[in-house]
């Protein structure tokens, strides 16, 4: 659902959320502890890469590629199947375009925000030093739109999907990186007339470090 | 020797590709006329966008003709079609208004009936003669089911309340209206039904008729107005005549408020008598006397007065007449429709009148202005299936239009007794004064200064990818009076209420008009103000993409 406001709450509540679940999820290992000489199960992670959005529109108004950036909480379930979770942020500024134009040069600047909470899982296709997976997932994103030193507004939160595919690179018993591609689709719901229907999603292709924790 | 049976199998492909060839093609499916339930812009758009078109809107659906393809596209958008009829060559459509349980006496072949709302039928025929079996008195519209019509604008919405701004009332106090009231004759109305209902019979095709509408054009052509008679064709093989007027505007005399009356009759024997006192001798005495009165007035718009021939063949007349104005892009601003104004019967004077969703502002305006003149009560209306008379021919094309018409059953309705005798004089004076108040401010006497011409208005949209704001550039002629400025207002319906944007007269000659709703249609107006303070007429009307 997407409402149009006029406070400036976000992304207060989103961040809370996420906060809470890193900290709950940084409490879990603790009691999953593995047997000494096992490989971590637990790991956290940063990601950081270029994304393209997949409408033209978002495109034009916001250019392209745009730098998100996320952290991950990985949890490895077995040799094949790793469990993780995540946010991602990406905030972009851009100008608004005209879709009838009879007096070029009116643009308005713009700030989009996007914070998504993702929950994905990969499946590894090798277990040596280097190994491509193949990944999943769902997200939920809360974003807000908004026009600089103008009353409006646009906030809302959407449930997307994602799916990835990429490898990793073993640097060392507790260091990881990973390089990934991913689409992501992201229904914003209805949009301005720039599109009928909003989709914040696109094409990424992210390079990442993670650290196993115990 | 036995035939293979591969070159059995060839052969029996060779026949049928031979026969899938030679045999007749489909024939091309023909178009359906359905109705379509509920009036909403959304049923519109689901009705266009699956292939069809609306050739009539009424209280409680739509009327479509589209291709039988159309039928699952419409339902898949969830608005529910229902086939009515499919139209074959040689067959002719009426919406029929019969307040009769049924508009015909007993079933007869050629002629098919469905109600399709309470006092109005959708009748189908293949009969040219089918009117002398239908039992009286009806009112018929002739559909055009092969035509594309504008359909209407979309609802206007509330006024925004945005603070630091300035109701403006549509309407503005305008001095010489009471005195042009106050022309209105008891005595020229009477002689002008005579006349008229001396012609015996007015029923369209017949001789009298055309030397009624020749006694018409005469009579414009005596008070000094350029006028002219329009021949038409109707029902294949008939003709006859509209008759118009025209007074011109002094400043922009390419919008014009529209008077219109019907001057044929019908009655029970109507080719030997059908002299159509009340119906419509009356309204076309009050478009003559509204000629009489505003022959030598100035005002900034154009004022046409328009006497159509063919209404009660199925508004034949006013249907060329529209059609034509608006191939021609005429600015009509308004049409005020007069049908039957001499008859209040038992009832408490009251005069209706009646418009569809894009004309109730005028019907407001027509209330507004009208009242303070006269005894009259004024009943509104707001109705698309009263498509009865002349008006509905303007509402298909997209013109604001509206009826003034008796509110009460006259008897003598459509009989060789609807004579002067039955008429009350005095009300139907008020009819007309009500109505020529309402012409001359919607026309708008001269005003000093000169209301400013030349208003055009271009508007875009500024996008984000979820919201979006229109800019509306607006720019005009400079005046050549000596001025202090101009003001600017705007409104969100079609001829106010304005609200005044300018804090104060600004001499610039255009404006910009920033951030407002994309999806809200918005209409602007500016008027001068001299260096004394006074302030003119409004401009010609603008909506915010008049001129993209």
């Amino acid at each position: 659902m997407m409402r149009i406001i006029s406070c400036r709450k976000f992304p207060a509540t989103a961040l809370l959320l996420v906060l809470g679940f890193l900290l709950g999820a940084s409490l879990l290992p603790a009691a999953t502890a593995p047997a000494p000489g096992a490989e971590r199960r637990w790991s956290i992670g940063i990601a950081a890469g270029g994304f393209y959005p997949v409408q033209g529109a978002f495109r034009s108004i916001y250019g392209q590629p745009l730098w998100p950036l996320e952290l991950q909480l990985g949890w490895a379930l077995n040799d094949k199947l790793s469990l993780w979770a995540g946010a991602r942020y990406l905030q972009a500024s851009g100008s608004t375009i005209l879709l009838q134009s009879v007096q070029p040069g009116e643009t308005y600047v713009l700030r989009l925000q996007v914070l998504a909470l993702r929950l994905g899982l990969n499946y590894w296709l090798g277990q040596g030093r280097i190994a491509p997976f193949l990944g999943a997932g769902i997200q939920h994103a809360f974003f807000r739109e908004a026009w600089r030193d103008l009353p409006i507004e646009a906030q809302g939160q959407k449930t997307g999907f994602f799916a990835q595919a990429g490898g990793r690179w073993r640097l060392g018993r507790s260091l990881v990186a990973l390089l990934q591609m991913e689409y992501s689709h992201l229904p914003g719901g209805k949009g301005s007339g720039a599109e009928e229907t909003v989709d914040l999603g696109g094409l990424g292709l992210t390079l990442g470090i993670r650290a196993g924790l115990l | 020797m036995p035939v293979p049976k591969k070159v059995k199998i060839c052969f029996l492909a060779v026949f049928i590709l031979n026969v899938m060839m030679v045999a007749p093609a489909a024939p091309a499916q023909r178009p359906l006329l359905l109705t379509v339930a509920g009036t909403a812009p959304e049923a519109r758009q689901a009705v266009a966008a699956a292939g069809g078109v609306v050739v009539q809107e009424l209280r409680t659906c739509l009327l479509v003709t589209a291709p039988p393809a159309a039928l699952s596209r419409l339902r898949s958008t969830g608005v529910r079609p229902e086939v009515i009829a499919a139209p074959a060559a040689g067959e002719s459509f009426f919406l029929l208004h019969t307040e009769l349980s049924s508009p015909l006496p007993v079933p007869q072949a050629g002629i098919r009936c469905r109600q399709l709302e309470e006092g109005l039928w959708l009748l189908q025929t293949t009969d040219v003669a089918f009117r002398s079996r239908l039992t009286q008195p009806y009112r018929l519209k002739a559909l055009q089911l092969g035509e594309t019509f504008p359909g209407p604008l979309d609802p206007a919405a509330s006024p925004p309340t945005a603070s630091g701004e300035t109701a403006i009332a549509g309407t503005r106090p305008v001095e010489a209206i009471p005195e042009l009231v106050a022309q209105v004759s008891a005595e020229q109305l009477r002689a002008d039904i005579l006349a008229l209902q001396d012609f015996k019979t007015r029923f369209a095709s017949t001789p009298q008729c055309e030397a009624a509408g020749e006694f018409i054009l005469e009579r414009f052509r005596q008070l000094g107005l350029d006028a002219l008679a329009e021949p038409f064709t109707f029902e294949a093989r008939y003709q006859s005549r509209n008759i118009l007027a025209v007074i011109p505007g002094s400043v922009a005399p390419e919008r014009m408020v529209l008077a219109c009356a019907h001057y044929d009759s019908t009655s029970n024997n109507r080719l030997v008598s059908a002299p159509g006192a009340d119906d419509n001798a009356s309204g076309t005495a009050a478009v003559l006397e509204l000629a009489r009165i505003l022959a030598g007035e100035r005002f900034d718009f154009s004022i046409g007065l328009l006497c159509v021939s063919a209404e009660e063949w199925g508004l034949y007349g006013s249907a060329y007449y529209a059609r034509r104005a608006r191939q021609q892009g005429a600015g009509i601003v308004a049409v005020i429709n007069l049908d039957m104004v001499g008859y209040p019967g038992d009832k408490q004077r009251v005069l209706d009148v009646i418009g569809d969703r894009q004309s109730e502002w005028l019907a407001d305006r027509f209330i507004a202005v009208a009242q303070p003149f006269i005894g009259l009560s004024l009943f509104k209306v707001i109705n698309p299936s009263l498509t009865w008379s002349d008006h509905s021919s303007f509402w298909d094309q997209n013109y604001a239009a509206l009826c003034g018409i008796e509110d009460s059953d006259n008897p003598y309705y459509h009989q060789t007794s609807d004579t002067l005798e039955t008429l009350d004089m005095e009300f139907a004076v008020e009819a007309v004064k009500a109505s020529l108040a309402v012409i001359a401010d919607l026309a708008q006497p001269l005003s000093t200064p000169a209301a400013p011409t030349g208003l055009r208005a271009r508007s875009q949209v500024s996008a984000a990818l979820f919201t979006s704001r229109k800019s509306v550039y607006l720019e005009w002629d400079a005046g050549r009076a000596a001025l202090a400025g101009y003001q600017v207002y705007r409104a969100v319906r079609s001829h106010g209420p304005y609200q005044r944007l300018t804090t104060q007269a600004s001499a610039l000659t255009s404006f910009i008009d920033l951030l407002l709703l994309p999806d809200q249609a918005y209409y602007y107006v500016v008027s001068a103000v001299d260096e004394q303070g006074r302030e003119s007429n409004f401009s010609a009307e603008v909506r915010d993409d008049e001129n993209n």
